[in-house]
């Protein structure tokens, strides 16, 4: 019976351990799949180069992480929130009842956001925003009345593309993406093709509904959201040589031995043209920094610096190298997290 | 279908050969398993120093009498037992009484048999050993010997005392088992 | 009663003459053999579809997999430039690890630049020593930074190094990067592939074993290659001991109580209806729960494997209950009342005999539990395991409170990232994960027999 006093032995000490709590040393960082591979990758280096613990790095979605940040203050919440997208206000209300107050945003560069198909598939090699409005809104205009989408090929939609059907593999509602291919593709489009203007004057609808009615889009199954990541779009346009998928310019820089790109309005996706703004379809990604953590957490002041130095996130550094378009205005986002500077 | 005193033992006939002291003494004991009255109103004494046989037709409840001898139907919940049965005239059924420490003076060796899946020794030694009756090794061999002689087995298993007790034929094993139910030496049965 | 009717009948059977010779099947035993045969048929189909999709399965994983195990190293000599190293001359080790990782890959380029030049001799057109230093791993600088914070005496002069080369010319070694796909590949140009060629046949560059891959914790996208599965296996195995140590007492004192020692009521029928619902709970449920309890209320830390551990113990308790007392009932109750018919108390008899014998089976059930544990992914998802995780954790106690991973979201992790180099050693982390089964299934045999023989 020597065995099962052991392990009885074990269990006690595991149990006596469990109740001790321990100081956390490592930064802890949550959020956007879309930022994560940025984080991992300064992380790594901030391992590499100083003699703090590497930051533990969780993906999640930008949501999911700004949830986790605004639970509270303390060792058992996050310290940094990594999101695709802006803080919501309602997110800023949810963090200060749980008293996380002082937030510092830190934005660490751009993202363009692509369109992408297999190289053998068909031509689909320049898109504007209306024609993506006509391809995937679940509502159109004819002959002045609001219709469900009728077009069921591409060339539908304009005769100069390719006449197959239409499957569009875009990213699911959890993702930050989703809210800026909707704003800056669908909404662009609908209002581009004065879709828009014919709702608010002629249909007579309020400008908040006829923007969620450019919004919306068709459920009819040619529209296909993916709630996993790119490896998940790229596998659906790998079985689907019609597909044409919505990916991150990282992510198709990674694989352009597979998809080929198509330009958006003309212009071809590339850091150059989304750093100068030329090309529409792009965010800024951001991770939020809690202020209360920087002096009890180590390392968590030197490694927002870190991760915005030029050496990091500028235009010869690995995140660069990786796909992140770099800020031009790098160096405030450098003086403001040295001054700690807090969102009002 | 139920046990008739009468039938069973004949008390004046054996107290015509010796005089004997009365080991056990039962009273009108009635078994119940949960509805079914298994056995009704038994009265019978036992003597000490004499061999006592039940005889009857199978499911009579000649085994479950046995089994309210040492308490063994404690073990089986919708059992009751009522009536009175004395031991060297202390009612077994007594709430001070622990049904363990009873059944250490009161040994059992059931219908079929059942050695445990341990060698010869173990199986003889395991009684001495958790009554703690002795701790030197030379002593429990003693008392396995002394055991398996009484029993009428220790000639044919001497020679593989560490052989698994499973792997004696069944008449063999019974024997076995006598043995080891004298192994702690009860008092009694 | 019917006993009365059967004399005349039965006595007429026996006397009558069989009809037909024992040499000659009759209908009623073809009809028998016939179906007999038709269920070994069957029978044969259901064992040869399983072994099927086993073979299937691990032919596409092993030939996915295997060539992770193995990693492309490039040799060269490189020239600790004191200008970039030590700019002060004064050899300080506290102004040497100022010099970060991104100014150690100029000094690479510059000492590979007469390697460049003598391949683009050699037939690798358009190659630019850029390109070749771009063939070395990200994962060099660090190891360079390192050795030099080690040997600051060594600044100065030229070493050799091994380093590894960066994932498209490993797995153009490998073959999985071809020409074809490599002019579309921005990541990759035809002519670093001509100077792999090359630097292969002079020996320079080498495939070989890589224990990294087993040893070294995570890395980050832009390095693919150096990426390993340390601080998985770590993870995992920390995460079993918890379960092991937990749930296996626990388990195993609570099958006891209600098999041997609790009271058939209403309650315990409750309780066992509800042990079996348990088990078949969805494994995420318990993620939930683990999250609720164990990090919200408790505040045990985010991505430790105490708290995989805890969860994965309520996970595999009802496993191990179920299997326990279902191995307590097959043990014939002759032992039981053989026990206590020489005088062991219920517990003497239970933890004697009754205990001893179902050993292999609670064994069984304790081991395919933990098998189900080491491999669920979901619940581990909660509560934060899922996470990029680089140091190693210390060792127990201490080190069940620092974050790790696990395997299986260690494969899940791999399969998201974007570089294609992952997928390989995603189905490199899988076959490690089924060594680690096989070797538990094999812990779990060997106890039984050693458990059987005792008998």
């Amino acid at each position: 019976m020597k065995a099962t006093n052991l392990i009885a032995l074990a269990a006690a000490g595991i149990v006596a351990a469990a109740t001790g709590a321990q100081a956390r040393d490592q930064v802890a960082v949550a959020g956007s799949s879309t930022v994560l591979p940025y984080a991992s990758i300064v992380a790594e280096a901030f391992g590499e180069n100083f003699d703090f613990p590497t930051p533990v790095v969780e993906s999640g979605g930008s949501s999911a992480g700004l949830k986790k940040f605004c639970e509270g203050v303390g060792e058992a919440t996050i310290d940094i929130a990594n999101a695709s997208r802006a803080i919501r206000e309602k997110e800023i209300k949810a963090c200060a009842e749980n008293g996380v107050t002082e937030i510092i945003e830190v934005r660490i560069g751009y993202d363009g956001i692509v369109f992408a198909s297999q190289t053998d598939g068909p031509a689909f090699t320049a898109f504007t925003p209306d024609q993506w409005y006509h391809a995937l809104a679940a509502k159109q205009i004819v002959d002045g009345e609001l219709v469900d989408n009728p077009n069921m090929k591409w060339s539908d939609v304009d005769p100069s593309l390719p006449d197959v059907e239409i499957a569009a593999f875009i990213p699911g509602t959890k993702h930050g993406t989703r809210e800026v291919f909707e704003e800056k593709v669908i909404l662009a489009g609908c209002e581009e093709s004065g879709a828009m203007a014919k709702m608010t004057g002629d249909l007579g609808m309020s400008e908040d509904d006829a923007e969620d009615a450019c919004m919306e889009v068709r459920a009819d199954g040619k529209s296909v959201d993916i709630d996993g990541d790119y490896t998940e779009t790229l596998s659906r346009i790998d079985a689907n040589s019609n597909g044409i998928g919505v990916f991150g310019l990282a992510f198709y820089e990674n694989n352009t031995d597979k998809l080929k790109v198509a330009t958006m309005s003309g212009v071809v996706p590339s850091t150059e043209s989304i750093s100068t703004g030329e090309y529409p379809v792009s965010r800024p990604l951001f991770f939020y920094v809690k202020k209360a953590h920087i002096g009890v957490v180590p390392g968590l002041k030197e490694f927002a610096s870190f991760f915005v130095s030029d050496a990091v996130a500028g235009p010869s550094g690995p995140l660069a190298q990786y796909g992140l378009v770099a800020d031009p205005e790098l160096a405030d986002t450098q003086a403001a997290i040295a001054a700690e500077d807090v969102m009002n | 279908m139920n046990l008739e005193t009468s039938e069973m033992y004949d008390h004046n006939q054996a107290k015509a050969v010796v005089e004997h002291d009365v080991k056990f003494q039962c009273e009108g004991v009635d078994v119940y398993y949960g509805e079914s009255h298994a056995i009704k109103d038994v009265s019978v004494d036992l003597l000490d120093k004499t061999v006592t046989a039940f005889i009857g037709p199978s499911g009579c409840g000649k085994s479950t009498f046995l089994r309210c001898l040492n308490r063994m139907n404690d073990t089986i919940d919708i059992c009751r037992v009522t009536g009175s049965l004395k031991l060297d005239s202390e009612d077994i059924y007594d709430r001070k009484v622990d049904p363990v420490q009873l059944r250490a003076r009161v040994g059992m060796v059931f219908q079929k048999p059942n050695p445990f899946p341990k060698s010869i020794f173990d199986n003889v030694a395991y009684g001495p050993r958790i009554h703690g009756l002795t701790s030197k090794k030379s002593e429990l061999e003693e008392i396995v010997e002394k055991s398996l002689r009484k029993a009428a087995i220790w000639n044919e298993v001497k020679d593989r005392l560490h052989a698994p007790g499973t792997g004696l034929s069944g008449g063999q094993q019974q024997r076995l088992c006598i043995a080891r139910a004298i192994g702690p030496p009860p008092r009694c049965c | 009663m019917t006993d009365a009717a059967m004399p005349p009948a039965a006595a007429a059977g026996p006397s009558r003459k069989p009809k037909k010779s024992l040499h000659v099947l009759d209908d009623n035993t073809r009809r028998r053999n016939g179906a007999e045969r038709r269920f070994r048929i069957l029978g044969g189909c259901a064992v040869g579809t399983g072994v099927l999709a086993l073979v299937v399965l691990l032919i596409s994983i092993l030939s996915a997999g295997l060539p992770s195990f193995q990693q492309t190293f490039l040799k060269a000599e490189i020239y600790l430039d004191p200008a970039v190293l030590d700019p002060s001359g004064e050899r300080d080790p506290e102004a040497i690890s100022k010099i970060l990782t991104f100014s150690y890959s100029p000094m690479i380029k510059g000492s590979l630049t007469a390697l460049a030049e003598e391949l683009e001799a050699q037939g690798a057109e358009n190659l630019t020593p850029k390109m070749l230093a771009d063939m070395v791993s990200g994962a060099a600088n660090a190891k360079l930074r390192d050795y030099v914070i080690a040997n600051p005496d060594e600044i100065g002069k030229t070493v050799e190094f091994e380093f590894l080369t960066n994932a498209r010319i490993d797995q153009y070694l490998k073959g999985k990067v071809t020409r074809e796909s490599a002019a579309l590949d921005s990541r990759v140009d035809v002519a670093q592939l001509n100077a792999a060629d090359e630097l292969v046949a002079s020996g320079a560059m080498e495939k070989r074993f890589n224990w990294d891959f087993i040893t070294a914790p995570d890395a980050s996208e832009n390095r693919p290659e150096a990426a390993g599965l340390g601080v998985a296996l770590l993870g995992s195995l920390y995460m079993m001991l918890i379960v092991l140590c937990l749930a296996l007492p626990i388990g195993v004192a609570a099958s006891i109580y209600l098999e041997e020692f609790a009271r058939k009521n209403f309650l315990t029928d409750v309780i066992e209806v509800n042990i079996s619902n348990l088990a078949a709970v969805p494994s995420i449920v318990f993620g939930i729960l683990g999250l609720a309890i164990f990090i919200n209320m408790m505040h045990l830390p985010n991505s430790a494997p105490i708290v995989g551990g805890l969860v994965l113990t309520l996970m595999t308790l009802p496993t191990i209950i179920i299997a326990t007392r279902a191995s307590l009932k097959a043990v014939p109750p002759s032992i039981r009342d053989a026990a206590l018919g020489v005088g062991a108390s219920k517990m003497q008899a239970v933890f004697h005999h009754v205990l001893p014998l179902a050993a292999p089976g609670i064994l069984t059930g304790t081991i395919l539990g933990l098998a189900q544990a080491l491999g669920e992914t979901a619940p581990l998802l909660l509560i934060g395991m899922v996470a990029f995780v680089r140091d190693y954790p210390d060792a127990p106690p201490g080190g069940l409170f620092e974050p790790a991973t696990g395997l299986p979201v260690q494969v899940y992790n791999f399969t998201q990232r974007a570089d294609p180099a992952f997928v390989e050693r995603a189905s490199g982390a899988i076959i490690v994960l089924l060594v680690f089964l096989v070797i538990m299934n094999l812990v779990a045999i060997i106890l039984r027999r050693r458990f059987e023989r005792r008998w």
